[in-house]
């Protein structure tokens, strides 16, 4: 494998791009497949007067050759660069993940029933302090709701620090559509069980 | 150095969807308002640009990016990725009328592989210079692979996957996956959002551990010469 600096081409791209016809666009990448880039805006409205004002030299040069036109003043766009970098530099190498569910809540914990993917078994049944969690995290840690328990190495500079987090997660609400298909699923089983 | 020790150096996930947005809308004054962050996060939320022709916002560890015709979510710390998803269906659950023509689940994966040979030993295997580029050029050397292939199920598509020399872990590899799925032309201004959603659900754990998989896949069929 070869690793050297790439000449290729300087990414630009219009930040409101006109999408041509039956352009199939890539979702590999946001704007810049290597990150980096440029793009270019049409940038804030500025009137011909404030332009002039600023050029006012020039302007004094034209006011005597050029014929005063008596349009109103037309706003215009002057074009803009700006680099974006698509990426912040972060690292964090992930050594553990659980996903489960809160099972019960108490005055000062909570116990959670974890797995590490659909086929773990047993389940791994832990208790955490509700101060483990953020101050507006814990009034999400009811019974049911969804979490992510991650342990990883987090990085600061040349510094490396273990890190234990519990997300809570935050889902959208069931639409009323989810809700009537779930209630027909049950009637569904529901008539279908044979008691003996 | 077995596989199942292996550890990413660095991991991080990409969501990018294609359609037609309102890049001004992502403010993170909205993302709290809509109760979809804490307000310590708005309040920690760094602004680049909010303006209606680019939006570049970082907010809970994650890069929002959206111009008129992409939108994105970015992170490099890979236990960001369940917050992401959170945000992501929040947001297109109220913003549920958004024509989105096609959505991208792209994890991708630093390692590092141990030593010079190791490293060179995977570039020849999967770009073979033999045949065409040895005496055509000097040192040829792979600088980036991608292999396509369909995916089908109930949300078909494109998987690429694309295998690099790492940029930051040295001697290392870089492994990227796009979980591409393209909306039907009928459903982009009927329930795109919806679809897109529940393409989310179903496929972000295979699509997320796609990077890992090639990776993992990589090291088992290619193993160090002193192994």
């Amino acid at each position: 494998m070869t690793e050297t600096p790439s000449t290729l081409n300087i990414p630009f791209r219009w930040a409101a791009k006109e999408e041509r016809k039956g352009e199939v666009l890539q979702t590999g990448y946001f704007l810049f497949q290597n990150e980096e880039g440029r793009v270019g805006l049409r940038g804030p409205v500025e009137k011909r007067e404030s332009v002039l004002e600023s050029h006012a030299a020039v302007a004094d040069a034209l006011a005597s050759t050029v014929e005063k036109d008596s349009s109103p003043a037309k706003p215009r766009r002057v074009p803009q660069t700006r680099v974006l970098r698509s990426q912040p530099d972060q690292r964090y190498i992930l050594l553990k993940k659980y996903e489960g569910f809160v099972t019960a809540r108490g005055e000062d914990s909570f116990s959670a029933r974890l797995f590490e993917n659909n086929s773990d078994y047993p389940v791994v049944e832990a208790e955490f302090d509700l101060e483990e969690l953020s101050e507006t995290d814990r009034e999400l840690a009811v019974e049911g709701a969804p979490l992510v328990w991650t342990i990883g190495y987090a990085y600061e500079g040349s510094t490396r620090r273990r890190e234990s987090l519990i997300y809570l997660r935050r889902l959208p609400a069931w639409s009323s559509k989810e809700l009537e298909k779930g209630r027909s699923a049950a009637e569904d089983l529901t008539r279908d069980i044979r008691w003996e | 150095m077995s596989t199942a020790t292996r550890i990413p150096e660095a991991e991080g996930l990409d969501v990018v969807l294609v359609g037609s947005f309102n890049p001004a809308i992502f403010h993170p004054e909205w993302f709290l308002r809509q109760g979809l962050i804490a307000e310590q996060d708005a309040k920690e939320a760094t602004v680049q640009e909010v303006s209606s022709e680019i939006t570049i916002v970082q907010m809970c560890g994650i890069l929002l990016q959206c111009v008129s015709d992409r939108f994105s979510l970015g992170t490099k710390n890979i236990s960001n990725a369940e917050r992401m998803q959170d945000l992501v269906r929040q947001t297109f659950s109220l913003l549920s009328h958004t024509p989105i023509t096609a959505c991208g689940i792209n994890p991708h994966v630093h390692y590092l592989v141990g030593n010079d040979a190791y490293w060179h030993k995977i570039g020849n295997t999967l770009a073979p210079k033999d045949l065409v580029w040895d005496g055509m050029l000097e040192k040829p050397g792979m600088q980036s692979l991608t292999i396509k292939a369909p995916r089908n199920g109930d949300f078909p598509g494109v998987i690429n996957a694309t295998v690099e020399p790492s940029a930051k872990h040295s001697p290392g590899v870089y492994v990227k996956a796009n979980y591409h799925y393209g909306l039907p032309r009928d459903a982009v201004h009927a329930g795109a959002a919806e679809l897109v959603l529940k393409f989310i659900e179903a496929e972000w754990q295979p699509a997320c551990g796609m990077a890992r998989k090639v990776a993992e896949q990589i090291f088992t069929k290619i193993k160090p010469d002193h192994d």
